[in-house]
């Protein structure tokens, strides 16, 4: 506990992007035809996706220090496309757009 | 005083207080403004080459996950260690460069290109693995797709880490501004990656 009070937050941020990179492994294929992760599969990995890219942003690239309105652009970026990817693919997995 | 030299956080300790004492607006961005206008862009471009991508799998679902069965997905995930690390350099050497330590800085920042090195290491190792198989840009959508996209990535990888290398050949006079400047288009790409990774290797 000592350790961790003295990280400071970037410290914080890399081993946050290192741990929840090692929770995606969990969802890597090694060559055999795999299901489908489905709809919450792909929602749990773009949401991982956001809040490593939102560490990312806040504390790498610190916007935390650049004011509301680019957090918000660039935070706001992230959360769009990774929330439109979402859309899509749960689009194709209902059945809403069909394969041609 | 010693705290004279030191800026921003050491000073306040504050997290709401700007550390390199930039104004608001264009200016309250870390380093050069015209590397902003270059990041937007790249991520406007990316964002619609991603969401492309998930549109082109939806229209061809099995194309798409017998291409991505062939892809190493462990590959994939240590290449994000990889980035987040070299990352972490980087943004350490510009706090190091802020507390007037200069050549920790410029150290920073070549170890952050020599990690960075590292992501290119695993690149062309699966690539030739995929290559090898007999897959390539012509073999179907999804691999058209994957071979772009991570092409083009790794191609920003390639200038990120030249840019870092360069920066840490800087004057003294530019320096600051430099590690800023550098830094960013690195987070950038490391920005890029951590969607590019779930969408392409794992999203099935």
């Amino acid at each position: 506990m000592i350790f961790l009070k003295k990280l400071d937050r970037l410290t914080l941020s890399w081993l946050l992007l290192m741990g929840l990179t090692a929770v995606t492994l969990l969802f890597a294929r090694h060559g055999d035809a795999g299901g489908s992760v489905g709809i919450a599969g792909a929602a749990l990995l773009l949401a991982l996706a956001v809040t490593k890219g939102r560490e990312i942003l806040l504390h790498y690239l610190e916007l935390n220090h650049a004011g509301p309105g680019w957090r918000l652009l660039m935070t706001g970026w992230l959360v769009l496309l990774c929330g439109a990817i979402l859309l899509v693919t749960a689009a194709g997995a209902l059945g809403w757009i069909s394969p041609h | 005083m010693a705290d004279v030299e030191m800026t921003g956080l050491e000073i306040t300790g504050l997290e709401a207080v700007d550390p390199a004492g930039r104004g608001s607006g264009l200016a309250a961005l870390p380093g050069n403004l015209m590397m902003w206008i270059l990041i937007f862009s790249e991520l406007a471009v990316f964002g619609v080459a991603f969401l492309g991508f998930a549109v082109a799998r939806v229209l061809d679902p099995t194309t798409f996950s017998a291409g991505q069965a062939h892809l190493n997905g462990t590959a994939g995930a240590l290449n994000t260690m990889v980035l987040v690390t070299s990352g972490y350099l980087a943004a350490k050497g510009v706090a190091a460069g802020r507390r007037g330590a200069a050549s920790q800085a410029r150290r920073a920042m070549l170890m952050a290109a020599a990690v960075g090195s590292v992501f290119l290491a695993v690149k062309a190792v699966e690539y030739s693995a995929t290559l090898g198989a007999g897959m390539t840009i012509d073999t179907d959508s999804f691999f058209t797709l994957y071979f772009l996209l991570t092409g083009f990535h790794a191609l920003h990888v390639v200038l990120g880490i030249v840019i870092l290398l360069l920066v840490s050949r800087s004057s003294p006079e530019t320096l600051m501004e430099n590690l800023e400047t550098g830094a960013a288009f690195w987070h950038m790409v490391d920005l890029v990656w951590v969607i590019l990774y779930p969408l392409v290797y794992l999203i099935r």
